[in-house]
């Protein structure tokens, strides 16, 4: 089977310098610096499919960028092996850059005074891109972005959400195979999230692209990919389907009870973890064997008004994942 | 080749643009453009009257008309791309220049132009050619003699870039970008106008002499076709530098994180 992006046994190592804070410090870090070594990405393996969206997920500083940058050759990796499409990204061949994108949601690279048309125009030069053929893909993915009516304004008048689809109009108009998605809906609204998603989810059907995604919102990640890889310190922690991801880590099920009175807190505490109480709403995590005792326990012993189950949301998990790996 | 000069092309339509963007800054630009020419024009005349060292006003008026275009190609193209580097390393923008499939140097060099240099290129352009009619240049000089200076702007951009490459290592390239522009306007006189340690280094440590003082001397016909040849190896040989010094830079390059 071929696969759109290897990576194998992928590490980086990083030395940053470290300072004491003060006078002496900044004196002691003029005259002689000290580093400290960090190992950002430590042997992580995996291999996409064509086609296939992954969700690349871990907390802030888990190696996440880092590797995503050796995927699209901007670092070259410390050791072990990355292959995308079948080329060596660090050698940073024009036939390998044409066929991928990255997309940073916090770095812009269109030219803020002026049209997004402008900077399209720039980038159709750059990748070669003819005059008509430019015109007929700007007028494509603008449609499904819905940006129809703005690529004449300057992009400093745009809406964060407006911006953040013209940054993929831009970065998507040479047709890439492959798409690096480094938190592409960052800051912005709900509604803006989900077009971001339906045109991600759009793009990758129609062109059969690949694309490794990076989110902090976990509403990306359930939209987009079934297959999830998780890093965390730099270490592969799970790479599988995301339902399974949430049955190993949350042996737990959410339990939401409204109330018609309040009650004895020593009540609520034999159903589960109590983990919030609003007025006369209560929300517990029950370990999923003990699901069916707690809710007959709650009929029987409180004054339900209405009850529901649910998964816990995947933030919840994972903070409670990575915290108590430390 | 025409790849990159479509490229070319579109980025300066995209700076000129820009300067249009803001009506205000765009009169303001040009009023200052026309008062600043006529300034310049009156004190060329003043200089050509009292004489400049042991050169007639009209030998003069071809040196500094040469240095007036060069402080223009510093103020229209080459500063305003060093900063855009510059703000690339410092906002980890960098890696969208680096991803495309063209050569990153050259996309860098020449992302930008600023409409403020202008002045100088234009008053430069009226000083070098009332000179060169002033003397009677023939045709064969002038042409010999533009492609010489064309490609002096060219070596003092890559010298120029070349320093700024310490912005791998350095936020100060502003500074950096005023000092070179400040030594190349020490070429308006010829370097045997300095004493011997200033010239050696306006000669040898700073292309000051090979960028500016050369092409005014082919110009004046007083060097060979030959030197044209010099100072395109010597353009070849810096422009390797630079892909070396960009090769090692980007090996210190982590960008800034997200």
């Amino acid at each position: 089977m071929d696969y759109a992006i290897v990576a194998e046994n992928l590490s980086k190592t990083f030395w940053v310098a470290e300072k004491e804070p003060g006078f002496l410090g900044t004196l002691r870090h003029l005259v002689r610096r000290r580093y400290r070594r960090i190992e950002a990405v430590r042997g992580v393996s995996f291999a996409i499919r064509p086609g296939e969206i992954v969700g690349f997920l871990g907390p802030n500083g888990a190696g996440k960028t880092t590797t995503l940058k050796m995927l699209t050759g901007l670092l070259y990796p410390t050791a072990g092996r990355a292959e995308v499409l079948g080329y060596r990204p660090q050698e940073r061949r024009p036939a390998f850059l044409k066929r991928i994108t990255l997309v940073m949601g916090n770095k812009a690279q269109l030219l803020w005074d002026l049209p997004v048309l402008d900077s399209l125009r720039i980038q159709a030069a750059v990748y070669e891109i003819p005059e008509a053929e430019c015109r007929r893909r700007v007028g494509r993915l603008a449609e499904m972005l819905g940006l129809e009516g703005v690529l004449r304004q300057p992009v400093r008048k745009l809406s964060l959400g407006q911006r953040m689809k013209a940054e993929l109009l831009a970065a998507l108009l040479h047709l890439p195979r492959v798409l690096f998605l480094d938190e592409p809906t960052l800051g912005l609204d709900v509604n803006a999230q989900a077009a971001v998603r339906d045109f991600v989810r759009a793009y990758a059907r129609g062109e059969g692209a690949t694309v490794l995604l990076t989110s902090h919102y976990m509403a990306d990640v359930e939209a987009l990919a079934e297959r999830v890889i998780v890093i965390h310190k730099g270490r592969l922690f799970y790479d599988g389907r995301l339902g399974q991801l949430v049955e190993r880590v949350a042996p737990h099920k959410e339990l939401v009870l409204e109330l018609s009175r309040p009650v004895e807190p020593g009540l609520l505490a034999g159903l589960g973890e109590v983990k919030e109480q609003k007025g006369l709403q209560v929300r517990f995590l029950v370990p999923r064997e003990r699901l069916v005792e707690a809710v007959g326990q709650a009929l029987a012993l409180l004054p339900v008004r209405d009850l529901a189950v649910t998964e816990p949301p995947l933030e919840e998990v994972f903070r409670r994942v990575f915290s108590e790996e430390g | 080749m025409r790849g990159y000069l479509r490229i070319l092309f579109r980025s300066l339509e995209a700076a000129v643009a820009s300067w249009t963007e803001y009506r205000l800054d765009f009169f303001a630009a040009l009023l200052t453009t026309l008062v600043e020419s006529a300034g310049r024009v009156v004190a060329i005349l003043s200089l050509a009257r009292v004489g400049v060292l042991d050169l007639d006003p009209d030998r003069a008026l071809v040196y500094v008309g040469a240095a007036t275009l060069m402080s223009g190609f510093f103020v229209s193209v080459v500063g305003p791309n060093l900063v855009a580097f510059s703000r690339r390393l410092l906002e980890g923008t960098l890696e969208y220049v680096l991803l495309r499939p063209r050569d990153p140097v050259f996309l860098l060099m020449t992302e930008t132009a600023s409409l403020w240099g202008m002045t100088d290129l234009w008053a430069g352009a009226i000083l070098l050619g009332v000179g060169l009619f002033r003397l009677g240049a023939g045709p064969g000089e002038v042409l010999v003699g533009a492609l010489a200076l064309g490609l002096g702007m060219v070596l003092a951009y890559l010298f120029a870039f070349l320093l700024a490459l310490v912005g791998f290592f350095s936020v100060y390239v502003h500074n950096l970008v005023n000092l070179v522009a400040g030594l190349f306007g020490a070429g308006q006189y010829p370097v045997r106008a300095y004493a011997p340690l200033v010239r050696a280094l306006l000669t040898f440590v700073v292309p000051v002499y090979l960028a500016l003082n050369l092409p005014v001397e082919l110009f004046l016909g007083a060097r060979g076709v030959g030197a044209v040849l010099g100072l395109f190896l010597a353009v070849l040989g810096l422009w390797l530098l630079v892909r070396l010094g960009f090769a090692l830079g980007l090996r210190f390059y982590t960008s800034a994180s997200s």
